[in-house]
């Protein structure tokens, strides 16, 4: 497999190995507030300023909270609508993410789901560009 | 200090005027700006050079757009100010003009709300943030309907009557971008993210609101039919905290905002009369008489089977069509909500008329997110 690279950088790593998941950046500041995605910027629990804030690694696992398709925007086989879903990770945030399926009534609230990196085109070195989407355990 | 201002120096609308809300067309901003501007001073029965502000709310427009505009009333040299605020832009500008107006700096003041749709960026484009989905709006208001369904018990079919009903309010309103009665049935047609179809959300298009408020010097010394006023009793304008994960945002903002407004109008949800809301989407009509304190938390649905927010039920909420039927041009919106609220304090709705209107609450909500509200309560 041709070398992977991150379609947002910022947001979640790229193992070396294929088989192995992705995991989810996120912030944490020294007050206790997480978040994501992640940013430098400040608290806006605390106000704390960059020097308080660490970027973590997050397990990109939870469960599906809720979803919808968009039949405005496409999913990457072309002509299913593109279903959106929020995320209620294992670390109690909620995150609203792409749910990487080609058929909503496989999915149902409350069901357990991982990122996975799906290719989406290749940069300019030929490198396969990833984003994170989420699956179902057990694929979709 | 929006409390003391606005009891120790009294604002009240003395005149209001819009243009009709409408798809993108080849008419300039500047037409219809003007056209709300000069009926609103029709209305008021005051000439130009009387205003001595002006408060101009965009948000699509670009840099500026004020002077150009209103230059062709008579380029009086009065004070002119932009104010962007997402789709609370216009109530901003008003809650402005209301402001300067109370602090004494001047004694008749101009809000007026005016855009055309078009490409625009917002401030998250360039936030420095990356996002790892990024859907239009509707998908996260898709998912908010949801979220409702499944909590409440709540049939897509229940929540969808807000739009019957706004589209039948919007019919008696010659001011409505849409003004076409639909049954459920047709609002059930074109999905377009998760269980919202396309009737169920606003249309996006172009279109001018203004409102003239006057301290009561100003009234008394230009003669002013007073009876004909509305007078401001709160404004308030909050942005979104930290809520947790089990809260929802946009109604926990609505809620402390509103709260506020009670607190400054000395009032309480039961004594309002009549409400314009940001119903961008169907479900928000829901969460926001919630909020409100019209009725209980996920008691919407049965609030409105009921008629309680129909013309003529204990509080008419968004009598105008409200953002689904009379449409939603950004600028202009949270000031087309002050004209109608106005319009019904006076009594002068025609076929929308909130029998026995005293107290009315306009209220909007711009993405970022921030929540602006208004009460104003009629005084004859």
């Amino acid at each position: 497999m041709s070398q992977r690279i991150a379609k947002k950088k910022t947001l979640f790593t790229v193992p070396e190995s294929p088989t192995e998941r992705p995991s989810l950046l996120g912030g944490r500041c020294s007050c206790g507030y997480l978040f994501f995605p992640p940013h430098r910027f400040g608290c806006e629990v605390c106000g704390a300023g960059p020097e308080a804030i660490n970027i973590i690694e997050m397990a990109a696992t939870g469960l599906l909270k809720t979803f919808a398709a968009s039949h405005r925007q496409i999913h990457s086989d072309g002509h299913s609508p593109l279903i959106f879903g929020l995320v209620f990770l294992d670390n109690g945030l909620t995150i609203l993410g792409a749910i990487d399926t080609d058929d909503e009534k496989k999915l149902h609230i409350g069901q357990r789901v991982h990122g996975v990196l799906a290719p989406c085109g290749l940069d300019d070195q030929g490198r396969t560009i990833v984003d994170c989407l989420f699956v179902p355990e057990g694929g979709a | 200090m929006a409390i003391t201002l606005l009891r120790q120096r009294p604002v009240y609308v003395i005149g209001i005027g819009l243009h009709r809300y409408q798809k993108t067309s080849q008419k300039s901003y500047v037409e219809l700006g003007l056209t709300a501007v000069r009926e609103a001073l029709v209305d008021a029965r005051i000439s130009w050079t009387d205003v001595e502000s002006a408060y101009v709310g965009n948000a699509i427009l670009g840099m500026a757009p004020g002077r150009p505009m209103l230059r062709h009333l008579g380029a009086s040299g009065l004070s002119i100010t932009h104010i962007e605020n997402a789709s609370a832009s216009g109530s901003t500008a008003f809650r402005q003009a209301c402001l300067e107006v109370a602090s004494g700096v001047c004694d008749v003041s101009l809000a007026i709300g005016v855009d055309k749709i078009g490409a625009t960026l917002t401030g998250r484009s360039w936030d420095g943030t990356e996002h790892l989905a990024s859907p239009s709006p509707l998908v996260g208001f898709a998912l908010l309907t949801k979220m409702y369904m499944d909590r409440y018990g709540v049939s897509i079919e229940k929540i969808a009557e807000v739009a019957v009903k706004n589209h039948g309010n919007a019919a008696d309103n010659p001011y409505a971008q849409f003004q076409k009665r639909r049954t459920l049935e047709e609002v059930m047609k074109s999905p377009v993210a998760g269980p919202l179809t396309r009737l169920q959300c606003c249309p996006f298009g172009e279109g001018a609101a203004a409102a003239i408020v006057a301290s009561e010097e100003a009234v008394e010394r230009l003669n002013i039919n007073s009876s004909r006023n509305a007078q401001v009793i709160a404004s308030v304008l909050r942005s979104e905290r930290v809520y947790g994960p089990e809260k929802n945002m946009i109604v926990e903002l609505t809620r402390e905002t509103a709260k506020q407004a009670f607190d400054q109008a000395r009032i309480g949800p039961d004594d309002l009369d009549v409400v314009e809301l940001h119903d961008a989407f169907t479900v928000e009509e829901l969460l926001y008489t919630e909020a409100l304190g019209l009725c209980e938390e996920g008691k919407g649905a049965e609030f409105l089977a009921e008629g309680r927010s129909r013309i003529g039920g204990q509080c008419a909420v968004s009598p105008s069509g409200g953002l689904i039927g009379m449409g939603h041009p950004f600028g202009p919106t949270g000031v087309g909500q002050i004209a109608e609220i106005t319009r019904q304090l006076r009594g002068e709705a025609g076929p929308r008329q909130q029998p026995q209107a005293h107290i009315g609450l306009a209220h909007m909500v711009g993405i970022g997110q921030v929540c602006v509200i208004h009460i104003l309560r009629r005084l004859r």
